[in-house]
This record gives C-alpha cells, sequence and structure tokens, in this order.
C-alpha cells in the first residue's frame, strides 16, 4: 500500500481501528500487568499509616464527565478507610457529588461492586459521616475549613450535634488530613487548607489534571497523588481490593499502544513523503 | 446605560472594595469575632453561588422558547432540553435528589450520556495525532517524544517490551513537566493578583458590565 | 441494572458515539438532553444545600441569614429589563469575596510556595536527585524568561526563553498523554456496560443501520 493511501486514510478506519482494539479486552481479559506506581505507594503508605482515631476528609467531587477515573479511585480509597480505625468525613464541593458518592454504597456503572461500611464494621455517625454537597468552589474550600459545622445537618437530615463523630471535626485545625477527588480547582485546595492550616492533602486526579500536580508534589504541598484510572488500579492492587478500576486496565493499555502506534506510523509516513521531496 | 443604573453601578464596586479588602486583610488576623463574621459572609456566599444557577436556568429558558416558538434551528432538540431541564428540576426540588425516578433519570441517561460525550474525544485524540503530530521542528519533536514515552509509561503492558518505559515516562512527567508547569503556574498567579488588585481597587469593572 | 436501564445506556452512549460517523439528530437529541439535565442538576443541588446552610439557622433566629432570600432577589429579577442592574449587587459581593480569596491563595500557595520550593536546596542525598532539583530549577527561570515580553533577550540570551519553550513542549507532551490516558478512562467505563450487558443488541442495530448507509452511500 503506497504511503500516500495511508497518509490520507479516512479517519472513519482509524476510529474502527480502535474501536476494536479498545472492545478486545471486553471479549477476551487480557490480564495486562500493572505495576504500582511511586506516587500510588507513597498514597497508599499514607493513608496505611494514619494514626487511630485521626479525622480524615475525603472531599469526593467527582463528577460523571471524569466517573471513571475519579469515581473508581473514590471507592478503592474508601474501601482502604472502612477497614482503618479513623474518624471518616465526606463532604462534596460538586454538584454531582451526592449522586456519586450514594452510588459509591449502592454500587454502578462506574463505581462497582457495592460499599457496605457495615462490612468493615463502620457505624454512620460515628465512624463516618457524609455532610453532602457545598458550592462555590474557593468561597466554600473557606468556608469549610472555618466550620465544618457549616451545614448544620449531614446529607440525610440528622443534625449534626447528634452525630458523635462530628464533635471531633469542627475546623480544619481538626483534620489530620483530606483526600480530594476533583476535575479542577486544585491550587485553590491546597491555598486554602494546606497553606493556611497546614493541612496534609493528597488528590485524586483525572489525567488531564495531573500534570499540574508534579510542581505541588515536588514543593511538598501535596503529599502524594492517584493518576486516573492507572492510579485507582494500582491501589487495588496494594490495597488487595480488586475492583472496577482492574477490570478496566487492559482497555487503556491496547487503547494508549494503538494511539501511539498511529503516531508512529503517521511520522514514518510523513519522513517517506519529505524524502520523496513531497510536503 | 441611565442614572439609576450607574448610582447601582457604583454601589456595587463599592461592595467589591470592601468585601474584598475586608477577606484580604482578615487572613492576617487571628480574632474569633472577625474570623466567625468572615465565616458567616462565606457562608452566605455559598448560598447566594448555589441560587445564582437560576439565572443560567432562566436565561437558557428563555433562548430555548423563543427557538421554538419562531421554529428556528434546531427546535425539536430544544424541546427535548427543556424538558430534560425543567422534569427533574421540579421532581428534584419537590421530592429530593434521593427520588427514585431523579436517581433513576441521572443513573441511566445522564451519566452514561456524560461519560460518552468524554470517551468520543479518544477518537479524535487519534485521528488528530494521527494527521498532526509531526517531528517538523525541535519544539515537536521534543513534544512528541515526551508524549510518547509517556504514554508508554502509562501503559504498564509496554513493560513487557521495555521495563525502561515507566521510569523514563515518570521521569518526564517529575522534571520537564513540573518545571514546564511551575512557571506557567507562578506567571498565571502573577496574572491573577494583577488582575485581582485591578478589581479591589475598583479599576476592573467587567463583571458589572449592567447590559441594558 | 435491568434490561430498560441497559437499552437505555446503550441507546445515549451510541447516540453520542454516532457523531464520529457523521452529524445526525439522535447525536442533537442526546445534547439537548445532556444540557438540560445538567443545568438542573446543578439548581437541585444547590437548593438543596442552601436548605441546609441557610434556612436552617434562619429558622433557630440566626436573622443575618435573611440576607441569603434578600441577594437571591436580584438573580430573579435579572430577567426584567427595568430592574436588571440590581444583579450586580450580589455579584459584587461574590466577586469581592471570590476577588480576596483568590488573591490570598494565589500569593500564599502559587507563587511563594512554588519559589521557595524552587529556591530550596538543590544537592539532594543522590547524583540523580541533585541532577534533577538543578534541572527543575533551570526549567523554572527559563519557562518565567519565556512569558517575559516586555523586552526581546539581546544575543546569546535569546536561549534562555528558548530552552523554556523547550520545557513547555515537554509538559505539553505529559499533558497530552495524561489527557488520552483519561479520555480512554472515560471511554473503558462505558465499553464495559455496552459489551457485557443487553446493550450489546444496540451495538448491533448501530453496526446493521451504519453498514447500510454505507452500501447506500457507495451504491449512490
Amino acid at each position: 500500500m503506497s504511503f500516500d493511501k495511508l497518509f490520507n486514510l479516512d479517519q472513519k478506519y482509524l476510529y474502527l481501528v480502535l474501536a476494536i482494539a479498545v472492545s478486545i479486552p471486553m471479549i477476551t481479559p487480557l490480564g495486562l500487568p500493572v505495576v504500582p506506581g511511586t506516587y500510588t505507594k507513597n498514597t497508599y503508605n499514607f493513608i496505611s499509616s494514619l494514626p487511630e482515631g485521626s479525622v480524615f476528609v475525603l472531599d469526593a467531587a467527582q463528577t460523571a464527565g471524569y466517573g471513571p477515573e475519579l469515581e473508581t479511585q473514590y471507592v478503592a480509597i474508601l474501601k482502604h478507610l472502612l477497614s482503618l480505625d479513623v474518624k471518616l468525613v465526606i463532604v462534596s464541593f460538586s454538584a454531582e457529588g451526592p449522586m456519586l458518592v450514594d452510588m459509591g454504597f449502592t454500587g454502578g456503572i462506574i463505581s462497582g461492586a457495592p460499599v457496605d461500611p457495615a462490612d468493615y464494621g463502620d457505624v454512620y455517625g460515628e465512624d463516618y459521616v457524609y455532610l453532602g454537597y457545598i458550592p462555590g468552589e474557593e468561597t466554600a474550600f473557606f468556608a469549610f475549613g472555618l466550620d465544618c459545622w457549616m451545614t448544620h445537618v449531614d446529607e440525610y437530615g440528622t443534625p449534626l450535634e447528634d452525630l458523635p463523630i462530628m464533635q471531633y471535626c469542627k475546623s480544619a485545625e481538626d483534620w489530620y488530613a483530606i483526600m480530594s477527588f476533583a476535575g479542577g480547582a486544585h491550587e485553590q485546595r491546597i491555598a486554602q487548607w494546606n497553606s493556611v492550616y497546614g493541612v496534609p492533602l493528597l488528590f485524586g486526579v483525572p489525567g488531564v489534571s495531573a500534570p499540574r500536580m508534579y510542581s505541588y508534589i515536588a514543593t511538598g504541598q501535596v503529599e502524594s497523588m492517584l493518576v486516573s484510572l492507572i492510579g485507582a488500579a494500582e491501589y487495588e492492587m496494594l490495597s488487595g481490593k480488586i475492583g472496577l478500576a482492574s477490570a478496566l486496565m487492559d482497555v487503556l493499555n491496547l487503547g494508549q499502544i494503538t494511539i501511539v502506534l498511529f503516531i508512529i506510523l503517521g511520522n514514518i509516513g510523513y519522513f517517506i513523503e519529505r524524502r520523496r521531496g513531497g510536503k | 446605560m441611565s442614572s439609576y443604573d450607574d448610582s447601582i453601578r457604583n454601589i456595587s464596586i463599592l461592595i467589591t472594595m470592601i468585601i474584598g479588602w475586608f477577606f484580604v486583610l482578615e487572613y492576617f488576623v487571628k480574632a474569633p469575632a472577625i474570623n466567625n463574621f468572615a465565616g458567616t459572609i462565606s457562608g452566605i456566599s455559598t448560598c447566594l453561588l448555589g441560587t445564582f444557577t437560576i439565572v443560567g436556568v432562566g436565561n437558557m429558558t428563555r433562548h430555548h422558547v423563543k427557538n421554538i416558538m419562531k421554529q428556528g434551528k434546531n427546535w425539536m432538540p430544544s424541546i427535548v432540553l427543556l424538558v430534560s431541564c425543567w422534569v427533574p428540576l421540579v421532581i428534584g426540588l419537590a421530592f429530593t435528589r434521593t427520588n427514585p425516578t431523579y436517581a433513576y433519570l441521572y443513573s441511566s441517561l445522564y451519566l452514561p450520556t456524560s461519560q460518552a460525550f468524554f470517551g468520543i474525544l479518544s477518537f479524535y485524540i487519534l485521528s488528530a495525532s494521527y494527521r498532526t503530530f509531526k517531528t517538523r521542528s525541535l519544539d515537536s519533536t521534543v513534544l512528541l517524544l515526551a508524549a510518547i514515552f509517556v504514554m508508554m509509561g502509562n501503559a504498564p503492558a509496554t513493560s513487557i517490551i521495555w521495563s525502561g518505559f515507566s521510569p523514563l515516562g515518570g521521569w518526564i512527567l517529575d522534571v520537564c513537566t513540573a518545571a514546564g508547569v511551575r512557571g506557567i503556574s507562578i506567571g498565571i498567579a502573577i496574572g491573577s493578583v494583577v488582575t485581582a488588585l485591578r478589581v479591589l481597587t475598583g479599576r476592573e469593572r467587567r463583571h458589572l458590565a449592567g447590559r441594558e | 441494572m435491568g434490561l430498560y436501564e441497559n437499552l437505555l445506556i446503550g441507546i445515549c452512549t451510541l447516540a453520542i458515539w454516532s457523531l464520529i460517523y457523521r452529524e445526525n439528530i439522535f447525536y442533537r437529541y442526546a445534547e439537548h438532553f445532556y444540557t438540560g439535565f445538567a443545568a438542573s442538576l446543578i439548581v437541585v443541588q444547590g437548593f438543596e444545600a442552601v436548605k441546609k446552610i441557610a434556612f436552617i439557622p434562619l429558622m433557630q433566629g440566626e436573622l443575618i441569614w435573611l440576607l441569603v432570600p434578600i441577594l437571591s432577589i436580584p438573580f430573579v429579577l435579572f430577567f426584567f429589563k427595568k430592574t436588571r442592574a440590581l444583579y450586580m449587587i450580589p455579584i459584587a459581593l461574590l466577586v469581592g469575596l471570590g476577588t480576596a480569596l483568590g488573591l490570598r491563595g494565589a500569593i500564599h500557595a502559587q507563587i511563594l510556595g512554588q519559589v521557595i520550593g524552587t529556591m530550596s536546596s538543590m544537592i539532594k542525598g543522590t547524583p540523580m536527585g541533585t541532577f534533577n532539583a538543578v534541572l527543575i530549577t533551570i526549567g523554572t527561570f527559563c519557562t518565567l524568561s519565556y512569558f517575559t515580553f516586555t523586552k526581546e533577550m539581546p544575543g546569546p540570551l535569546k536561549s534562555i526563553p528558548r530552552v523554556g519553550r523547550l520545557f513547555i513542549m515537554a509538559g505539553l507532551g505529559g499533558a497530552f498523554a495524561n489527557t488520552t490516558m483519561g479520555r480512554l478512562a472515560n471511554m473503558s467505563g462505558i465499553l464495559l456496560k455496552l459489551w457485557k450487558t443487553e446493550a450489546i443488541y444496540i451495538i448491533a442495530g448501530a453496526a446493521i443501520i451504519i453498514a447500510i448507509d454505507t452500501i447506500r452511500n457507495r451504491t449512490k
């Protein structure tokens, strides 16, 4: 086949090739290896070494747009935290957070199997609580850091004074650490929580947001992070609680390899055209 | 703009300056009365940001109702938009988001649509990178090599081919990306500080356009 | 999930993905549905949050929370020409607060934090660590110099912003790779549902429609 035809391939054929490549693991799971990276290991080690009874805040700001990336990370971390003796305060700063937090507990298309805190011996109101959605992004981060009781009731309408766990969480000064699952506003979280209160921050980020975080990790403003679906799969492997992320890794592997192969192919075609004297 | 609009605008500029400088100075003050007041004002602001969405929904409704009445372009999808906005809105406000119908609409219709929207970009990424990702210059070569090595590092299966992909991809992200992004972040932060000072001194007024 | 939910998931997904074949009415309906529902979601959640944060203390006698409904009225008055200007008042409050918080955060976290991190000791425990630290420092300075447009760098100093541009290119390459990974991850979640549930019948139907359309276009 001449490279003229290859270089000017109708894009529908490219889409077909990608569709076939990512569908192969759905038909026959390949079980390609997943090797935990440094950041996932650091996140795992940090959470594993949380002191007993410490207050850990989960900022569940996932959105459907980053669904499989952030929700799988959230579920993997949630399972690990529920198995530890920590006081877990869950809050959302995105409008879809409450729906996806519920989905984490009840199971769904992007969260996998249900997570029942009772399986870990956790009691709502004593070991974990969900405060619901607070609108406003940076304004909300600031307000919540000042006063964690700003919602007055939890997501299900129970007054906070009736929840024993909230006696340990009045402001950001009571937090041992916070982990945010968010597609944006990372710098604002660093500014309002780490810079002001010195609270260690962990992040679960989608792939598109990860490049911004490396410089903050290097300066110590962020402890560590999980990156996209791969971070969730690595975390599931480390914690021994295999879930949805591991099942989807084959798609990621084959998809990325396909794209790289086509980029290389395109460049080979370009060099051949250049040698022939073409544009 | 009428003089009435002008006076409202001037009052608004004053409010921006007073509130803004109060919160800037609050940063340096550790006094419970002031910090609690700041907390209350920020709580009121978070609520306003929650109700502010009325404007967006109202604008969208007005635009699409006009489109339907004129039978303009895509007037039938406009009906779908209005139904998909107002039906869940009424259900959600009346029965809260935990209502089974609302949850069903979210998980069976909205969630897969949202994921599909973002997933479709991977097809376009393949097409765009095949056609345009070429080593035409040193800059594009660096861009291309960084992208390839990071992508190979992000696919753990490539460790079968060469175990160095993952460490190399990680190094590019930890060092080169961190350096580039840090410089950009500092530049953006300086720009946002300048803009913030313009807003707080009343020189920047575009947020108070006061359209006719 | 039941049969109907899975079929709905398949229909919604393929309505959006039909765009990669060509623009069609199903895509437009799905797109408009998505926009409408997203708007309703934000309003519903916003109001539920307002009920918790403002109305509860208001019912308990804290009258300052009356400011919430009072300052929300201009958002409704925005739609009437004569009262439109009043919306500037709550906007002024929000912008003032947001700007101040942004200013505080940008200085402390982004400028000071990043500069202090850059200016920290470049001598690390290992040679590779030291090399990386030196490279990050050089890269940060060069990148910042690239964005200095006040005066062009003369002579050999021109290479400094040039090096900065190369670091930005490397950063963009990494960002592109991570974006690709993210989008594939999005696709993977929905693929599982398409292939492993009754939604596969929708794929079969879509394949038949595409085949018929392709044959029709070829025979024209």
